[in-house]
């Protein structure tokens, strides 16, 4: 018996070595939360001003051509009062296209950048303008803005004046047109149109 | 106190240390961030003898993002035409939060800080790591960066120092197209060399 407590004694000396950790440690978790609000930004120009060169006015009107022959034609002539008078026809005087109804496309004009609520095309932009705006000329004539609509950059003009697209973030942002019908039959001089009456045209970005 | 036992647990199944919960309920601001809910506290062995005494923020709600913080004026910006298609002009897309006390530590009074090492790791809801994630739509996530920073003695008693630790995450709203909670689970590891 005298001899098994020196042997007990080493026993739990070394069980206490063998207990004592050589490394001490400890780890936890933490949960993290951080709300993210929706968020829409839109990039506009406050003003602009469009040049049109006569160049692209008549290419648009006659497809460049400023001397516009009318083949043909048979001109009887009577004489009158000591003259020969005839009278033709007249030649072709149409255009190519209306000039009460010229569409100006204004591409790249806005980008919006936008963090949506929920996933789908969310993100809307809409253009409004007074109904007819007029331009007024500095030398005289005026220009009618008849109609405006708005589309993302590759989308179409669809008549509506909104376009929708899913929500970009903000590390991208989506670029876009607007389109304004002009009436420019009554655009009888060169000079510069502003002023429009009734208000500004207003391009609105917002979060469906 | 659900969190509080889930912060429990795995320490416990690595089976290096004892642990206790202490049922504090902490309401407090702290930089920018809210910490909420029971301190989680753990006990463990320091190796230079005596015990250390190991406490965690089981939730923390950082301050939300205010659009101020990544747009340098008013949400809509005017721009004069200088030719040439629009650009964008680019707005701050890293927003950070500092979190200065995450944890805290008591240890026997004269052990060296740079004998801590601490380690950070957060995950999202997926386990994508270095990712928080969009609440219940755990496929949009958010880039999160923990910078660490130095612990700092907070207390000295006769025996014990108590040194408190935390960290500046650096979010990344980049690609961050969706608006609402994004959460994440931080792992907060103390190692004494």
């Amino acid at each position: 018996m005298k001899r098994l407590v020196p042997v007990l004694l080493a026993g739990i000396a070394l069980l206490g070595l063998n207990a004592t950790p050589v490394l001490a440690q400890a780890s936890g978790t933490v949960d993290i939360d951080i709300s993210f609000p929706p968020l829409i930004i839109l990039y506009y120009y406050s003003d602009i001003t469009v040049t049109i060169p006569s160049a692209a006015l008549l290419n648009l009107m006659t497809g460049g051509d400023d001397d516009i022959e009318t083949t043909g034609g048979t001109v009887d002539v009577s004489a009158s009062g000591g003259i020969l008078e005839g009278t033709l026809a007249g030649p072709g005087t149409d255009l190519d296209v209306n000039p009460a109804d010229v569409n100006l496309h204004l591409n790249t004009i806005w980008a919006v950048r936008s963090v949506g609520a929920a996933s789908g095309n969310n993100t809307q932009v809409v253009v409004s303008a007074p109904e007819n705006a007029t331009l007024t000329g500095s030398n005289g004539g005026t220009i009618v803005v008849d109609d405006t609509d708005i589309r993302k950059n590759g989308g179409t003009f669809d008549g509506n004046r909104q376009d929708d697209f899913p929500p970009t973030g903000l590390g991208s942002y989506q670029l876009g047109d607007v389109l304004l019908e002009l009436d420019i039959s009554s655009a009888s001089t060169e000079g510069t149109y502003s002023n429009a009456t009734g208000g500004q045209f207003t391009i609105t970005a917002s979060s469906l | 106190m659900w969190s509080a036992h889930r912060a429990l647990l795995s320490p416990l199944a690595r089976g290096c240390f004892t642990s206790h919960v202490l049922g504090l309920w902490v309401m407090a601001t702290l930089g920018s961030a809210v910490l909420a809910g029971p301190n989680a506290v753990f006990w463990s062995p320091s190796s230079k003898g005596g015990m250390i005494r190991f406490s965690i923020q089981p939730h923390v709600i950082l301050h939300p993002i205010a659009s101020s913080e990544l747009l340098r004026g008013s949400e809509s910006q005017p721009m004069r035409y200088r030719g040439g298609p629009i650009e964008a002009p680019q707005i701050n897309t890293i927003v950070t939060r500092h979190v200065p006390s995450l944890w805290r530590v008591t240890m026997p009074r004269g052990t060296n800080v740079d004998d801590l090492e601490i380690t950070y790791d957060v995950l999202s809801e997926k386990g994508r790591d270095g990712c928080l994630s969009l609440r219940g739509k755990g496929d949009f996530e958010c880039p999160v960066r923990i910078l660490p920073t130095r612990p700092v003695t907070v207390e000295r008693q006769d025996q014990v120092d108590l040194l408190e630790g935390g960290a500046i995450l650096e979010l990344d709203l980049t690609t961050v197209r969706y608006a609402g909670t994004y959460s994440g689970t931080l792992l907060i590891s103390i190692h004494q060399l």
